[in-house]
């Protein structure tokens, strides 16, 4: 499997109704605009091996790995519904990621791991796409 | 002229108009201003023209406080003092810094800049520093600086900072002015000269001559008009405090405030950036040639509004671009950090890896494109602090006694809960401009629980014999004459009532000549 794989196919996932949320965690399964942003989220790191392992290490230094439902409405909360944002084109959607990054610094919402200050946001999207590719791994 | 005093004669009388302890940045400038003039002068150095360990040995103390460098190689006791290894830096006092900060406690001075600016021109021209972009009541002007260098800017946030430039030649001043001093016919230097004791009348109000020795132990007295302490900020509060004779707690001691209020500026290597563009210039942020025979940076200093907003002591952050290449000539500290910290940690590369591919740049692509210049591969952060005023900071003397048979120094080294704020501040907001301005992000060095344990010093040793507006606030007055005591002064970085931002030998040169001009008009009286 190429790296450059791991997002698109993540998409292709979601959209074919595999989302793998629900299938990780047993629990209610998130709208389908939440789950196929999610997968576009992921999709903007394709090939990005080290965003993955940053996430890892995000979701190690939890006390509990959160669902990955949790995870992606904790990135949109406050931001507006899944399906205001899942029509963006990728441009846009990563300069509205930029933008909440952005913000996360100005707020200081940010997260450390190994002394590496991260906006809380970029780190939980991380997680998600750590969560993908052991998912698909 | 230069004499050896070992060689001179014990029964001789040694009477002068000026008598200056001490042959460093302070002393030689004071002496340098009073050639020429119809004062007698004497300056009496403790080491010869070079180092020698057995003199050396005399400022060996003992540090109880927090972590700082061995007393006896932070300082230097031969002629020139410390100035035969200054790292050069200059830049004057702000205005802001003598004003009393509500929220610093102990801050303010008894004088404002406009007392002291003329004497920073006077002292550039001493130390030969370039006048290009130089006014005397702002120091270098940063632009200035920073056109000559031909960089473009980096807006870190001017809300929050402002640039101020410093200027660096580490002139060895022994050896620039010590022909000078030997052709001179009022001046004469006395070497292998310690002062044990400063001898007082029984009301201790006027110092009526110098105790002073050899290693050997050839005993002195030198007597003057005037009397001036010039030997370093932990050596002036040392031989007041042993100078106990005729008062047990030390000359010029009477509110316990000599040895006090020890301070440092507070070196803080804060953490490291991985750029986003690791072709970004931030070559104006290095060390650059600045004129014939200085060098010049550029620094982000916390704006008064800053600080008085979030309750700060004052001080500046660097950025200091590190490029893809083997360590060069990195300083030997900063080298055993690197390999201490292993660069960027295990997580850097990966967080380097995800903003080059967020931001659409090609590994190194743009680093190569932009100057042709080698790509950074990363950016430490430097914070440059200036302590707040800490009584509970003090030198004192201990039981140890050296070979004169004077008691050893104890350092009590101790910071202020503002000093831990004001890091603790610097690293969040460090960390969030940082990504803010796109520039990457930031990697935290400092351990948030202990952050202390982060702070290096810079050997600058100040504020033992502060100067005040009242007696029991400090030891010297506004002209640097020691409270309750009609003919001596004292001169250096201990005179400095707060630790100012800067590095404080520019400032000592300054005060130096301020206080020639002083005894100039007080003898003609």
């Amino acid at each position: 499997m190429t790296s450059y794989a791991i997002g698109r196919r993540a998409v292709l996932f979601v959209l074919a109704g595999g989302f793998p949320f629900a299938a990780l965690s047993g629990q209610q399964a998130p709208s389908m605009a939440e789950a196929e942003l999610a997968g576009k989220l992921v999709s903007l790191f394709d090939g990005n091996e080290s965003a993955a392992v940053l996430g890892h290490y995000y979701l190690n230094g939890l006390e509990a790995r959160p669902e990955p439902e949790r995870l992606v409405g904790q990135i949109l909360a406050h931001r507006g519904p899944a399906n205001q944002i899942v029509d963006l084109e990728r441009g846009a959607l990563f300069n509205r990621l930029q933008s909440w990054i952005h913000q996360d610094f100005l707020s200081a919402q940010t997260v450390s791991l190994d002394g590496w200050v991260l906006s809380v946001t970029e780190a939980r999207v991380f997680a998600l796409i750590a969560v993908y590719r052991d998912k698909l791994a | 002229m230069f004499r050896d005093l070992r060689e001179a004669s014990e029964t001789d009388v040694y009477t002068f108009d000026i008598c200056i302890v001490g042959a460093g940045a302070a002393g030689i400038a004071l002496a340098m201003e009073l050639i020429g003039t119809p004062h007698k002068v004497v300056v009496l150095e403790a080491g010869g023209f070079d180092f020698d360990p057995d003199v050396q040995d005399i400022y060996r103390g003992v540090s109880v406080g927090l972590p700082y460098a061995d007393l006896d190689t932070s300082r230097l006791r031969f002629f020139g003092g410390t100035t035969n290894h200054w790292a050069g830096y200059c830049s004057p006092i702000w205005a802001a810094s003598f004003d009393k900060q509500p929220w610093v406690p102990y801050s303010g001075w008894p004088i404002g800049q406009t007392d002291i600016s003329p004497y920073y021109d006077r002292a550039r021209d001493l130390l030969k520093l370039e006048a290009r972009g130089w006014d005397a009541a702002g120091g270098w002007d940063p632009e200035v600086v920073a056109d000559s260098f031909g960089h473009p800017p980096f807006e870190l946030d001017e809300n929050a900072s402002e640039p101020r430039a410093y200027v660096i030649n580490p002139v060895r001043i022994a050896e620039v002015f010590r022909e000078d001093i030997a052709q001179s016919e009022n001046l004469t230097v006395f070497l292998n000269a310690n002062l044990v004791e400063i001898l007082v009348n029984e009301g201790a109000n006027t110092v009526t001559g110098l105790d002073i020795r050899t290693l050997e132990g050839k005993k002195y007295v030198f007597t003057a008009k005037r009397y001036v302490l010039a030997a370093g900020g932990i050596e002036n509060a040392r031989l007041m405090l042993s100078s106990d004779s005729v008062i047990a707690q030390g000359v010029g001691n009477q509110s316990d405030n000599v040895g006090r209020y020890f301070s440092d500026h507070l070196d803080i290597s804060a953490g490291s950036i991985v750029p986003a563009d690791r072709g970004i210039d931030l070559q104006r942020y290095t060390r650059l040639p600045y004129g014939r025979e200085s060098e010049a940076v550029i620094v982000n200093d916390l704006t008064l509004e800053t600080q008085r907003q979030h309750e700060l002591t004052s001080g500046h952050v660097r950025l200091r671009p590190i490029k893809d290449e083997s360590t060069g000539a990195r300083t030997l500290r900063q080298a055993r950090r690197a390999v201490k910290r292993d660069g960027l940690g295990a997580l850097g590369e990966h967080v380097g890896k995800v903003l080059s591919a967020a931001g659409d740049i090609s590994e190194d692509a743009a680093a190569y494109l932009w100057y042709g210049q080698t790509p950074l591969k990363r950016i430490d952060v430097q914070f440059n602090l200036d302590a707040a005023p800490n009584p509970d900071s003090r030198v004192y003397l201990g039981d140890e006694t050296d070979r004169l048979g004077m008691r050893r120094v104890v350092l009590d080294w101790q910071l202020s809960e503002i000093d831990t704020r004001t890091i603790t501040w610097m690293n969040d907001w460090i960390a969030s401009r940082v990504a803010v301005t796109g520039l990457g992000r930031f990697r935290l060095e400092v351990d948030p629980d202990a952050v202390l344990e982060s702070v290096v010093w810079h050997y600058h040793n100040i504020s033992t014999t502060r100067m005040a507006d009242d007696p029991k606030a400090g030891v010297v007055d506004a002209n640097c004459k020691v409270f309750g005591l009609s003919n001596l002064f004292v001169t250096g970085s201990s005179v400095f009532s707060t630790c100012g931002g800067g590095a404080p030998t520019f400032t000592i040169v300054a005060f130096a000549i301020r206080l020639a001009d002083h005894l100039k008009k007080e003898a003609g009286k």
